[in-house]
């Protein structure tokens, strides 16, 4: 289609431009002011040039405990979500339309409720006298009541329960993608359903395994609610570190100083698991060609 | 026979995952059931209390108005700007929309509890006329709008990649100006999409609990919002248990209906 108007799709973006750069550029740049500034008291910064909020953040271990903590989380229930979220995917990409829509739709289910629907879930099921413990119990699995609020396998449950249609849906569509037609060539000259899984499938899904690996990573990196929640405010994680800095304490420099460098990790973390993941991807079909 | 063997424990593990995805949303809907208070198991009774409470409870009732309000008219402001955008990107090329396209997905990649830090920080200088618009409506909605924006802009233009570009085309060699043509032609066939963006962008506001926490103020308290600091401050009500259970019913049931008549599984 022609269109020669250059006027027109300005008009027509500048709409979200001016929203996105209101509203999601200008507090990051504040942010990064902010970091740099004196705190007073509560609420209120100094605008003077400081780098004493990130000299505390470097020169007590207590916030780089957090950090580790957060990013220890991050992966255990990242892998754990990839591990349970491979085989349901690969299910629902081999079922027939009508029906992979409404699978696809159930296990979207968490995504669309929310984290708070889903902490709250979690919490009646952990409490003592809960229904985790009561099936535990009540099967001879556990002698005595086991305690999961206020713990990480608490919080484990909880993320890695909300995450898995996150990544998920990447994978739904990656594995969709896939011709069945390389399987059933695969499996009429002799390959096991396994050998099939490891040389064809596997490899083919990586791109999508990746994007929502990462998706998942990141989520769970700035985890708040359901740590929050199900932690009992006794294990801190960034994101509940940030909300007491910044809402209950105040502290509006140093959080800022907090923040972004965590932001920093985050991007060399993704930049670097990008940059590994492909260059496996391209050994794997290396290997296959040899 | 192995194979059979082998296929029937695979679906049933994969059956046994999606239960536990599930879990939560069955748990909290049996527990709004329950007599008592203090969601043991098995439960000890069936009871209606908690829905009676609900009717009385003017608090909770504000909560609600006020989440389906900022969720409404943000869902409405989303789709108003996301759409011409999304369509801008897809059907004009122009240097930089590939780049363009990435800022506004950004924050679905950025922490959204980064943003909300500096937001709280900014909107508290940012002032119209003499007020800060910390707190605001104003102020509320036009963060939630920039929340639903990126699933907006996203829906949309799956749906203009599915549609066939050819019949804008022949309704603008016919005779048909631009804007005839967009709401003629084009309109009618994304709306699936667009009508996608506004039932999840309202569904993303609606359950928002980081960035409404952040900058909400004490004048509009999102339902979310005081689940999350009455849980923190008292714990558990049954009562806050039973809301949530009908609103999980009815995002399902909203869900199913717009994947039986859309299937709105493919845009998400």
């Amino acid at each position: 289609m022609e269109r020669r108007s250059k006027i027109t799709p300005i008009l027509l973006l500048a709409p979200a431009i001016l929203i996105f750069v209101f509203i999601f550029v200008a507090p990051f740049i504040y942010l990064i002011f902010q970091s740099f500034w004196h705190y007073e008291t509560s609420y209120v910064s100094k605008q003077v040039f400081t780098l004493e909020n990130y000299i505390k953040l470097f020169s007590d271990p207590y916030y780089w405990r957090i950090y580790w903590r957060t990013f220890r989380l991050s992966v255990i229930s990242t892998l754990i979500t990839m591990i349970l979220a491979y085989p349901i995917s690969r299910m629902i990409s081999r079922m027939p339309p009508g029906k992979k829509g409404l699978v696809t739709t159930l296990i979207a289910l968490p995504m669309i409720g929310g984290g708070m629907i889903q902490a709250m879930g979690w919490m009646t099921m952990m409490m003592p006298y809960g229904a985790i413990n009561g099936i535990l119990l009540s099967l001879g699995i556990i002698k005595e009541k086991m305690t999961f609020l206020g713990t990480e396998t608490g919080i484990l449950i909880g993320l890695v329960q909300s995450f898995i249609p996150l990544m998920s849906l990447p994978l739904i569509a990656s594995l969709g993608a896939i011709d069945p037609t390389l399987e059933d060539a695969s499996k009429s000259l002799g390959a096991s359903p396994l050998r099939t899984f490891f040389e064809i499938i596997l490899p083919l899904s990586i791109p999508g395994a990746v994007s929502g690996m990462v998706l998942t990573f990141m989520a769970n990196l700035t985890m708040y609610v359901t740590p929050s929640i199900l932690g009992q405010g006794k294990i801190q994680v960034f994101g509940s570190f940030v909300y007491q800095q910044a809402i209950s304490v105040g502290n509006w420099p140093f959080s800022s100083a907090f923040s972004l460098f965590f932001l920093l990790i985050m991007g060399v973390t993704a930049f670097l698991s990008s940059w590994i993941t492909k260059s496996i991807q391209k050994s794997i079909y290396k290997g296959n060609e040899a | 026979m192995k194979e059979k063997i082998l296929r029937i424990s695979f679906l049933v593990i994969c059956w046994a995952i999606i239960l536990y995805i599930l879990l939560p949303i069955i748990v909290l809907i049996v527990n709004s059931f329950n007599k008592s208070k203090f969601f043991e198991f098995p439960p000890t009774g069936f009871s209606l209390q908690w829905f009676e409470k609900f009717l009385v409870n003017k608090e909770y009732q504000a909560s609600l108005l006020v989440s389906v309000k900022i969720a409404a008219v943000s869902a409405f402001s989303g789709i108003l700007i996301g759409t011409p955008a999304a369509y801008a990107i897809k059907r004009y090329n122009f240097k930089g929309s590939n780049l363009l396209q990435t800022f506004f997905l950004s924050p679905l990649m950025l922490p959204s509890v980064v943003w909300a830090l500096g937001l709280i920080q900014y909107m508290n200088v940012v002032r119209i006329g003499n007020a800060s618009i910390l707190g605001t409506f104003f102020g509320l909605i036009s963060a939630h709008t920039v929340i639903i924006l990126p699933y907006v802009i996203r829906m949309v233009m799956t749906s203009l990649s599915y549609m066939d570009k050819d019949l804008e085309s022949a309704s603008l060699s016919l005779g048909a100006n631009p804007i005839k043509t967009f709401f003629g032609i084009t309109f009618p066939l994304i709306s699936p999409g667009v009508l996608v963006g506004a039932v999840f962008g309202f569904m993303v506001s609606f359950t928002d609990v980081v960035v409404t926490s952040f900058i909400g103020g004490s004048k509009y308290i999102t339902f979310p919002v005081r689940m999350y600091s009455e849980i923190r401050s008292e714990g558990l009500d049954p009562l806050a248990v039973a809301v949530s259970a009908i609103i999980i019913i009815i995002l399902v049931i909203v869900s199913f209906i717009c994947e039986k008549t859309i299937q709105w599984s493919r845009y998400i």
